[in-house]
């Protein structure tokens, strides 16, 4: 996989993520191009329900969140975690076909999306562009090494 | 109904094609310049305006990869983009005017439209964000309404940072409506929106650029980083306004933009068009109809003429002699003018070929690593438009061949003491009823004796015959099949045709090609042609009892001599004509043996720059023809390029002298048989 310059916390410290998708592959490909960007992934939900108590529970910096998923939909999911936690970051992972939802879950605070199947050095950018101020990008991959 | 609609239909799709091809034609000229000056803002709007139109049209005829490909380009043509790119941009337009011209011909053919993915990815090159200067290609309006004015005017007087920002969103983005959400949502975390445009009541496929005003705490640079959102957002351009730029709004409000100059252009061209509406656009097989029946006229005029000249030697003294004279005189003004007219509309400027080259010789001198100008000259000498289009690929072979193989490197010349610049010159012109295309170069010249020697190898002559060769004979051997003295073979004159296939374009023509050659300095080919297919004057005679004909502007001269002037050289028969020799060619059966006494009729015929002499029997004057192409099941030989029928009903077979020339030598000729 292509090497990407470590993204880490201000303090260096690694970012960490929840993953929430129902798929176990999608999660394991995403938590695998997360992990490759220098992360790490603190918790996985296959369902909305699950994703808001993992993430009352990790506190995550980053919550990566599918839109269609049984029980509860990305959409509610990331509303009410947005409303309990105003400074959660939550981009949402989404195939073409769920425009409508997206915007939605734009509206509701959801901070930026990817479309599936996710590209890494997509999500690499977005990632880094919803972190801002608070992630720094090592200068090279090779350093972390 | 419906069949008129599809009529219209399929009449504004050939209308369509028309223009898009002239259209394409221009942007090729144009490009051409734009590479000369990649800043020269009148060119580039040339170039953006042959685009539009070209989006415009095929958008509106249902072609919409090319409307899309068009449009894509179109934004690319900006100053800006001009300022970034230099050449390269020149190089996009040169390559989108290839694919377009593909993509038209597989719609003509109803097919689907190759790949476009590389002009994509050149534009895509060329307006790649991130330099910085590509920034500045979005063009911004910020046309705000009143009460947005009041907006932006109250935060400013409220002491705030007020931005106007627009953001270009990625022409890959499939997801427009979230993107245009997600830039709102980041426009309202940077500040307090003051305007946006556009609203949420436009169709997110339509938009490309979103324009906002928003006042906020953050710093310019901060709010330029927001606004770069990745994977949505191609393009962000901001400006900060302050208290006193607030005037500044209503400049940039009125300020006319390149895009609102644009519709005024329009009008300017459609104007200059209107200019252009007595031009009628008539299908060739209308006039070719009308030339058939002046044809037809032509043969009953010279009916006429045969029964009138009969009437006066029946009755000599008969008065109404003279008034047939006069009327038939007058009749034959009136043809001829008639002839001219007809023919007339068949001519179009060899500038429509000519015009291409420019192209042909800038790509091929710039795949050879050389520099090669162009010069053009007698464009305005009119042709007959079929002629004209057979006569473009050979043009085109000639020159990339001159190129390729004639032009030396920029080194070699130097080290020649040539101007490091190779030059190609076409030119056009009149010669008698012939039209002569010269296209020449100032390289190296045709080896001769590599010629020869090749030709030797291939077998193509015996090395007995190659020594005595002329030094045309010698050149025209380029001309038949199987020889190229190129070393190698090059992509460039290694495709296409031959000079063989060269030649046998002209034979169809009933034309010529030759070449003049100066070691060193250069060689020249000349292409003759006629100046119409359909009607010519020629010169009548009989041999055998059977009626010839030679086109006129062909004969040099007319001439006795005898028998006994033939001389054999080398199993050819030649005779001396005050200080030349010609060959002679005898149209008689092979076992014909004359008299050596005999007085024999000469017509001396040239051939491009040979001359031979045929011996005919007799003279019968000369007539206007109408060619009637035959039939190659009827006629199974080159040597007969037509037919034509006489007032009186008589058939004569119209010599292909060019066929006649080159089978001279090879076989004595049996024409009378073969036909």
């Amino acid at each position: 996989m292509e090497q990407f310059p470590s993204l880490t916390q201000k303090n260096r410290k690694a970012i960490r993520y929840l993953v929430v998708d129902d798929s176990v592959f999608a999660r394991k490909n995403v938590a695998r191009i997360v992990e490759s960007f220098g992360g790490e992934v603190v918790g996985e939900a296959g369902d909305g329900c699950t994703a808001i108590t993992e993430y009352d529970r990790t506190k995550p910096d980053m919550v990566l969140m599918d839109i269609t998923m049984p029980q509860m939909e990305g959409i509610e999911a990331a509303e009410r975690i947005v409303r309990a936690h105003p400074e959660a970051r939550i981009v949402m992972v989404s195939s073409v076909g769920y425009q409508e939802n997206i915007v939605a879950a734009l509206q509701k605070g959801a901070r930026h999306f990817v479309q599936k199947p996710v590209k890494p050095e997509i999500l690499y950018e977005v990632i880094k562009y919803v972190m801002g101020e608070d992630a720094v990008a090592a200068a090279t991959a090779a350093q972390e090494n | 109904m419906n069949f008129f609609s599809d009529e219209r239909a399929a009449e504004m799709r050939e209308l369509f094609f028309e223009t898009a091809s002239e259209l394409l034609q221009l942007l090729n000229d144009e490009g051409l310049k734009l590479e000369k000056n990649p800043l020269d803002k009148q060119v580039l709007r040339e170039v953006r305006r042959a685009v539009h139109t070209l989006k415009g049209d095929s958008a509106a005829c249902g072609y919409q990869e090319l409307s899309e490909l068009a449009h894509l380009l179109e934004d690319a043509l900006t100053p800006e983009v001009a300022a970034q790119a230099k050449s390269a941009l020149a190089d996009v337009v040169l390559i989108a005017s290839d694919t377009f011209s593909s993509m038209l011909s597989a719609y003509r053919e109803n097919m689907q439209p190759p790949d476009r993915e590389e002009l994509k990815q050149q534009i895509r090159n060329v307006t790649r964000p991130g330099n910085a200067a590509a920034t500045a290609k979005l063009q911004a309006r910020f046309a705000w309404s009143e009460y947005e004015q009041m907006e932006i005017s109250r935060a400013l007087e409220a002491g705030e940072n007020v931005y106007c920002i627009a953001i270009a969103i990625d022409r890959h983005c499939p997801m427009r409506p979230a993107a245009m959400q997600l830039i709102r949502n980041v426009l309202q975390q940077s500040g307090t929106i003051l305007a946006i445009s556009p609203g949420e009541e436009v169709l997110p496929q339509e938009v490309d650029v979103m324009e906002a005003a928003i006042s906020s705490h953050l710093d310019q640079e901060t709010v330029a980083k927001k606004c770069w959102i990745p994977s949505i957002v191609s393009d962000v351009l901001i400006q900060s306004l302050s208290q006193d730029s607030a005037l500044a709004i209503q400049e940039i409000v009125s300020e006319p933009t390149e895009e609102s100059a644009a519709p005024l252009d329009e009008i300017v061209r459609k104007q200059s068009f209107a200019g252009g509406e007595n031009l009628l656009r008539v299908d060739a097989e209308r006039i070719d109809s009308v030339m058939n029946l002046l044809g037809e006229l032509i043969i009953a005029k010279s009916m006429l003429h045969q029964t009138v000249s009969e009437f006066e030697s029946q009755f000599p003294r008969n008065p109404l002699k003279r008034k047939f004279a006069d009327a038939l005189g007058f009749q034959a003004r009136i043809m001829n003018d008639l002839q001219k007219s007809v023919m007339k509309i068949r001519m179009v400027p060899v500038d429509h070929l000519f015009r291409r080259f420019p192209r042909i010789v800038r790509d091929v001198a710039k795949t050879c690593g050389k520099d090669v100008e162009l010069s053009i000259s007698g464009q305005d000498t009119d042709l007959d438009k079929s002629i004209l289009d057979a006569l473009a690929e050979p043009l085109a072979h000639l020159v990339r061949n001159a190129i390729d193989h004639g032009i030396e490197m920029p080194a070699e010349r130097a080290a020649l003491g040539k101007s490091s610049q190779g030059r190609i010159s076409l030119s056009a012109y009149h010669q008698g009823n012939q039209i002569v295309i010269e296209a020449g170069d100032d390289g190296r010249g045709i080896d001769r004796d590599a010629l020869v020697s090749k030709a030797i190898q291939r077998g193509l002559v015996k090395q007995s015959e190659a020594a005595v060769l002329s030094e045309q004979d010698a050149l025209d051997l380029m001309f038949r099949p199987g020889l190229s003295t190129a070393e190698q073979v090059t992509s460039i004159s290694g495709r296409g045709m031959g000079m063989d296939v060269v030649k046998s374009v002209l034979d169809r023509l009933k034309g010529t090609v030759s070449v003049r050659t100066n070691p060193g300095q250069g060689s020249t080919f000349y292409l003759r042609v006629p100046l119409t297919l359909a009607i010519i004057k020629a010169l009548l005679f009989r041999v055998d009892e059977r009626m010839y004909a030679v086109p006129l502007s062909s004969v040099v001269e007319i001439t006795r001599a005898s028998r006994s002037d033939v001389q054999r050289v080398e199993q050819r028969d030649m005779i001396r004509l005050r200080d030349r020799v010609i060959p002679l060619i005898d149209l008689h059966g092979l076992d014909e043996e004359s008299p050596a006494g005999q007085k024999i009729f000469l017509v001396v015929v040239a051939v491009g720059d040979r001359k031979f002499a045929l011996v005919v029997d007799k003279l019968s004057g000369e007539e206007e023809l109408v060619i009637k192409a035959l039939d190659d099941q009827l006629v199974a030989t080159d040597l007969v390029s037509g037919a034509s029928v006489l007032g009186d009903g008589t058939v004569v077979l119209i010599l292909n002298t060019a066929s006649v020339v080159a089978r001279q030598g090879r076989a004595r000729l049996a024409v009378g048989a073969s036909a």
